[in-house]
């Protein structure tokens, strides 16, 4: 590739002259940046891959999971998996390979995989591999004591491990063939009275109970169109039938709850394909006692090339990746991390330094995955990306002069410092936030003075450094004129308790639980009574005139519920997968604003780092940001963790965390790829190439050609990030897909490139227009400097660099002999705002 | 001829495998000549007489593993595998099967999963013999009997209708059950279940409990068991009395598999009829004041109504959108009226099967129809706790009340226009004909789910959740006793039996 950019068209006549200079300069960008990469990256390759050193494996570690085992009851027994941890981080699952044995077998049984009550006491299981060895407490009590099948925690997950209660199937909000249960068993009490008390006689049959509709339906006896659920020896069919056998009863309200649920291992690595990996789970019930839950738990994986999951929880590993494996048991879901690597696989870390936490956990992924990092890029390329990144603007030529010269070590910190503390900077999360809060002029419901004012506002918040917990806090809380105090705008935007509901959970939490209005969220835990009594927070929000026809006056009313869709009650506040909270003569939504951004909402602040990082990596650590999910896990939890515990010790002030982010040095590697990243994506082993985004773009042409842009109701001069009215209208924006600011989904900012945007900077009046409003060209020529110096300069402006020896050889054949070099150099600069280095920010 | 029958009897001694027989005769037929050629024919007749045909091998095939979806009520994807001509039509989208060519065949390439959608649904695929079946009977010709006639439908061996003057009491001493009848249980279990089927005969002191696989009689007098007769078709559901009370029909069947509703004689004990052939159990049944026609309903949300003289399906009502959950013909015998389980409630005329009212106001799942003697009220009962009445001469609702908090599930009318109700709040209560209250029966049911007066309207009898049937005085309200719906067999300690 580098030899086929030296293979420049030259122009043949004068009249094709421009065009082809045009089609040149792109070429000579295109060339360079891509010759550049394949040099770099033959010469990290050689790098590494000429110093393999084998090292010896050698066990590092292993364990018995889980560490103690308590069985209760005669029938209390529990699944054991050993896994070993080897000195290069694979492990292997040694259940069959370690030697285990009961110091006491009087008080329990082994049979291999199966811890199993005998007799009260307790007793050790100690575990040996290798020379080494391991002891587990086994304690044994009730031993004697045979339960009576439980309808809550026997028979509630026989329905959900058969699948019974899946969305798809009985779970569905209206049932399935005129039989329902609820989604995923969220209502045990509900189920047990459309099993035994609706449709009576016909689903169980406690005369017969092998007859029971329920058992010949699991069983595919008779026509189902689940088929065949379970065997006639499974455990399911046992339970079932023992449970009608003697009698269907529910239980008391004594019956201890599930108050968690564990699996063990938490993760693994595995070496080759078809190796094999078991998994547990355990229960914890509130009386304190704990169960093997392995054949009860539904298993699921979110990549079965990488990892399949069988429904005794054993993994099988398969290709090269890494997976996620589920496992939930009622409303419970845990999750384990499965990475697979090919066999003898060569493989060396590159010793790179660690420069913050950021660093830390990004490489620990990345050494469990195989994968080196890229290194980190270049100050020019640094200083064009933070600049976009943090001020959304281009450095000047003056800024860029000066920071290349710069030969402190410090320097890109510094740098960082600069950009956080400057009013672009504030802007540009202004614009980010008035996204989410759709702040947006709409015909008689929220007149342009309020959206400019509401605007206004949160620009005053951000250029204070006010917290953004105290930010949120006064938003959902807004109360009162909302020209008076703008935050109110917060339910003049969204009148709807049901939309706020949402907006709310969506924004702050990043959770999307639409879904749960008409049916429990098929993806994730929320039922709808999770919904409804979420939404129940936004249930007095009251609204009158003020004086102006343009005010509304927000307050809160002492009445006013929301009714639950199906069931028509009212329904009391309960925070989304928090408590009940006791509301005494207060409003509903400061209770709401409190839980929200107090530690007790575990989603608040991981929520907002994530946001803040995907801002600056251009990749989500949860993608998308505003899908927080189950199934939906964090590429490296342990990462969004530890900025999340960061954001809180620095009280929300998120300039800090983005300076975190940004001295990392995972935010400064390069984009280019080595061997074992090429595919990554998820991991931050390089960094991403982005589209400027809508206004970030606009502003950047104009800031290079020196075009200042007039929008609708702000000053010439102003920036497309400072519009505050998101109904202003603008064709360059349109097309580059800036937000509509309509719904609060990040989706709404689209950055993915299309034909029309390249039509219009090839063809639509912008670039051409500004090039020659702007006469930036004209200025210097006129200010007698030579075309070289010119060709520098536009580099600098563009590309934030100066152009390389190769770029301005080339360059020259076009401007020798040349005595009107203006219109060569205006297509150089066109050429330069065309080329993907300026649309992209690398 | 004589030849043949000779080499036919020999064929078994030479014990050649039939494929090196086929091939050599195809080979070098003139070698072996006459010999093999003869051989040949036998093959051939042997062939012939394992000759699959639809009502012989497929339509079990189907029953077991198709009807459920593919069947004339439901007919998903527009395919109908029930029947010989259903299956010909073939889907929505076109024919299923092609004569002759398994491969060109959809139903072929659904049952051996070779194209999506693959059949049945979510299961394995069917067995390797099954499938061996299929295949021959397309390449076969899609035969549809041995004989290539169509079939007969199978008619009632008796006629049951009467003469319009005899659909009141009957004339001379009430039908009772004679002494012939069997007092052994099909099954004794160890528990007792809900009993949802209870009828009371109009003239005669007997009434009739649907236990596990049997219809039990007891004389409602003496409260003793009198007589036993068998459902084997599985388990009755809905009990009704013919409107002299000769008859006694049940409906019922296995959940998800079958459904049939049986007629029997109650002086003889005699089964008369088997009507029906769902595919999924009978929920309500009834039969014409006349005899001439049979109504039931079920899953199937549709209401289907027979002739008992051809035992033909006449009628297919397609109204009700949920399962269909009670179905009464008037004492008149002009009126058919159907309930289902989303509340909805239509009047028709059995002969025509035109809707003659839509009667809505119940707002759950209605548990049972009772007509008034005149046939000018019906009186339901709903999942909604309410009690109403419709008349007949302009379709309305002529009185609502809320009788059980939590779901009434059982109403019946007395010849004197009493009507007794019980539900979900475990009252059974008796009204007068306008819905006063007159009176509660003592002590509380788990959760009484049928209620009938007596004959005589001097005695009520209710089934519970827990398989118990109670029994009360209507004048007082005390209760006198109860009935045992659960037998043990004569000498024999109760145990489950199957």
């Amino acid at each position: 590739m580098a030899g086929k950019s030296s293979n420049v068209q030259k122009p043949r006549s004068s009249e094709r002259k421009y065009h082809c200079a045009r089609a040149m300069g792109l070429r000579v960008e295109l060339g360079s940046f891509s010759g550049a990469w394949i040099l770099v990256l033959t010469a990290f390759f050689l790098l590494t891959s000429c110093s393999p050193k084998e090292t010896k494996r050698t066990l590092s570690d292993f364990k018995c999971f889980p560490p103690e085992i308590h069985l209760a009851g005669a029938a209390g027994r529990q699944t054991v998996v050993v896994q070993a941890t080897y000195s290069d981080g694979i492990t292997r699952d040694i259940t069959y390979d370690a030697r285990c044995r009961l110091t006491d077998p009087r008080f329990a049984h082994f049979d291999g995989t199966n811890v199993a009550a005998r007799a009260n006491g307790r007793t050790d299981l100690i575990v040996s591999f290798e020379g080494r060895t391991l002891t587990v407490p086994v304690t044994v009590t009730n031993a004697t004591t045979v339960p009576n099948v439980s309808f809550k925690l026997d028979v509630m997950p026989v329905f959900m491990k058969a699948g019974c209660n899946q969305g798809s199937c009985h779970g569905a909000s209206k049932g399935k063939d005129g039989f329902r249960l609820s989604l995923f068993g969220f209502d045990p009490d509900g189920d047990y009275y459309r099993l035994t008390r609706d449709q009576i006689g016909r689903r169980v049959n406690l005369a017969i109970p092998e007859e029971s509709l329920i058992v010949q339906k699991g069983l595919g006896a008779v026509q189902h169109t689940g088929g065949v659920r379970f065997g006639t020896n499974s455990e399911l069919h046992k339970t079932l039938v023992a449970w009608l056998s003697a009698g269907a009863t529910n239980d008391p309200p004594t019956i201890p709850k599930v108050t968690g649920i564990e699996i063990f291992p938490k993760a693994a690595v595995l070496e080759g394909s078809n190796v094999l990996q078991h998994f547990t789970i355990r229960g914890n019930y509130s009386d304190g006692s704990q169960r093997d839950l392995t054949r009860l738990a539904v298993f699921l994986s979110n990549n079965d090339a990488t990892a399949r999951v069988a429904g005794d929880g054993l993994v099988t590993a398969g290709q090269r990746g890494e997976a996620f494996i589920q496992a939930r048991f009622g409303e419970f879901n845990v999750g384990a991390q499965v990475i697979v690597i090919p066999k003898n696989l060569v493989y060396r870390w590159p010793d790179v330094p660690s420069l913050n936490y950021i660093d830390d956990a990004v490489y620990a992924k990345l050494k469990k995955l195989r994968l080196t990092p890229s290194p980190v890029c270049d100050d020019t390329t640094f200083l064009r990306r933070t600049y976009i990144d943090v001020a959304g603007k281009l450095p000047s030529v003056d800024e860029t002069k000066k920071f290349l010269q710069d030969e402190a070590p410090d320097k890109r910190g510094r740098l960082v410092d600069d950009l956080l503390a400057r009013k672009e900077f504030a802007d540009l999360w202004v614009m980010k936030f008035a996204e989410l809060l759709q702040i947006r002029s709409r015909d008689n419901v929220v007149y342009p003075k309020a959206a400019l004012l509401y605007f206004e506002w949160l620009r005053d918040q951000m250029a204070t450094n006010v917290p953004l917990d105290h930010i949120v806090r006064d938003l959902l809380t807004g109360s009162g004129s909302n020209l008076k105090s703008p935050a109110a705008n917060y339910y003049q935007i969204e009148p709807d308790p049901l939309k706020m509901a949402e907006n709310t959970a969506q924004i702050f939490m990043g959770m999307r639980v639409q879904c749960a209005q008409c049916h429990n969220h098929p993806f994730d835990r929320w039922t709808m009574n999770d919904y409804y009594s979420f939404a129940a927070f936004f249930a007095q929000v009251g609204r009158k005139p003020g004086d102006d026809p343009r005010e509304t006056v927000v307050f809160d009313r002492t009445s006013g519920e929301v009714k639950h869709l199906v069931t028509g009650a009212a329904m009391t506040p309960k925070f989304l997968g928090g408590e009940v909270p006791e509301i005494k003569n207060e409003s509903r939504r400061a209770v709401l604003a409190r839980w929200l951004t107090s530690p007790d909402n575990p989603y608040f602040a991981r929520n907002l780092a994530n946001m803040i990082w995907t801002h600056f990596i251009g990749r989500g650590i949860i993608e998308p940001v505003d899908d927080v999910r189950i199934s939906n896990p964090a590429s490296n939890p342990e990462l969004l963790d530890a900025m999340a515990t960061r954001l809180v010790s620095y009280k929300y002030d998120f300039k800090k965390l983005i300076r975190d982010i940004c001295s990392s040095r995972t935010y400064q590697l390069s984009t280019r790829a080595n061997e074992t990243n090429a595919q990554d994506e998820r991991n931050f082993s390089k960094a991403g190439i982005r589209r400027l985004r809508a206004e970030v773009l606009l502003d950047c042409v104009s800031q290079v050609t020196d075009t200042p842009n007039k929008f609708p109701g702000l000053p010439r001069g102003a920036r497309a990030v400072q519009i505050a009215d998101g109904n202003t209208a603008n064709y360059f924006l349109t097309t580059f897909g800036r937000a509509t600011r309509t719904t609060v989904c990040s989706c709404e900012v689209k950055i993915d490139p299309n034909l029309s945007q390249a039509l219009h900077l090839l063809n639509g009046v912008t670039i051409q227009k500004k090039i020659e409003e702007g006469g930036v060209v004209k200025s210097m020529i006129k200010g007698k400097q030579t075309p070289g110096q010119i060709i520098e300069n536009l580099y600098l402006r563009c590309f934030s660099r100066p152009p390389t020896k190769e770029e301005t050889t080339r360059l020259e054949v076009f401007l020798k002999g040349c005595t009107e070099p203006e219109p060569v150099l205006d297509d150089v600069f066109w050429s330069l705002l065309n080329a993907k280095e300026f649309v992209f920010n690398h | 001829m004589r030849n043949e029958q000779q080499l036919e009897n020999s064929a078994p001694a030479l014990h050649f495998p039939n494929v090196v027989t086929a091939v050599a005769c195809k080979t070098r037929p003139w070698k072996y000549g006459p010999f093999f050629c003869g051989f040949y024919l036998i093959l051939y007749s042997a062939c012939a007489q394992e000759k699959v045909t639809y009502q012989e091998h497929i339509l079990p095939l189907i029953e077991a593993n198709c009807a459920k979806c593919h069947n004339s009520d439901k007919k998903k994807a527009d395919l109908d595998l029930t029947t010989y001509q259903g299956a010909l039509k073939g889907s929505g989208s076109g024919a299923v099967l092609v004569s002759g060519t398994p491969d060109g065949s959809k139903l072929w390439k659904a049952v051996t999963h070779a194209e999506e959608p693959t059949m049945p649904p979510n299961r394995p695929k069917l067995l390797d013999k099954e499938l061996e079946l299929i295949k021959k009977w397309i390449s076969g010709g899609l035969l549809e009997n041995a004989a290539g006639k169509a079939v007969a439908a199978t008619k009632p061996s008796v006629d049951l209708t009467l003469q319009a003057d005899a659909t009141g009491k009957p004339d001379g001493p009430p039908p009772m059950p004679g002494k012939s009848f069997s007092l052994n249980p099909i099954v004794t279990t160890t528990h007792s279940t809900a009993i949802t089927g209870l009828a009371s005969s109009p003239w005669a002191p007997l009434v009739a409990v649907a236990g596990q696989k049997q219809v039990l009689l007891f004389n409602s007098d003496t409260l003793r068991l009198i007589g036993i007769l068998p459902f084997t078709e599985g388990q009755p559901v809905d009990l009704k009395f013919s409107r002299n009370g000769k008859l006694l029909l049940a409906g019922g069947g296995r959940a998800a598999n079958s459904g049939r509703v049986l007629v029997w004689d109650v002086q003889t004990g005699q089964r008369l009829m088997t009507i029906g052939n769902d595919y999924d159990s009978v929920l309500a049944a009834d039969i014409r004041p006349d005899q001439s026609q049979l109504a039931l309903g079920g899953p199937g949300r549709l209401v289907k109504i027979f002739s008992t003289k051809t035992g033909e399906m006449q009628q297919k009502i397609k109204k009700h959108t949920d399962w269909v959950t009670a179905v009464a013909f008037s004492p008149n015998g002009q009126m058919l009226a159907s309930a289902d389980r989303n509340g909805g409630l239509s009047i028709w005329d059995p002969d025509s099967a035109q809707e003659l009212f839509n009667l809505t106001g119940h707002k759950s799942a209605i548990t049972a129809l009772s007509w008034r003697g005149d046939s000018k009220l019906l009186a339901s009962s709903s999942e909604d706790g309410t009690v109403k009445l419709w008349e007949m001469k302009e379709g309305k609702q002529a009185k609502n009340w809320n009788a059980h908090s939590g779901g009434a599930r059982s109403v019946n009318y007395a010849h004197d226009g009493r009507l007794v109700s019980c539900g979900r709040d475990n009252a059974l209560i008796i009204w007068n004909g306008s819905g006063g209250k007159e009176r509660s029966m003592e002590g509380s049911c788990d959760l009484p789910l049928k209620v009938t007066f007596s004959h005589d309207g001097k005695r009520i009898f209710a089934s519970d959740f827990s398989g118990h049937i109670g029994v009360w005085n209507a004048v007082d309200g005390k209760r006198l006793g109860e009935l045992d719906a659960n037998p043990p067999a004569p000498g024999h300690v109760a145990s489950v039996q199957r």
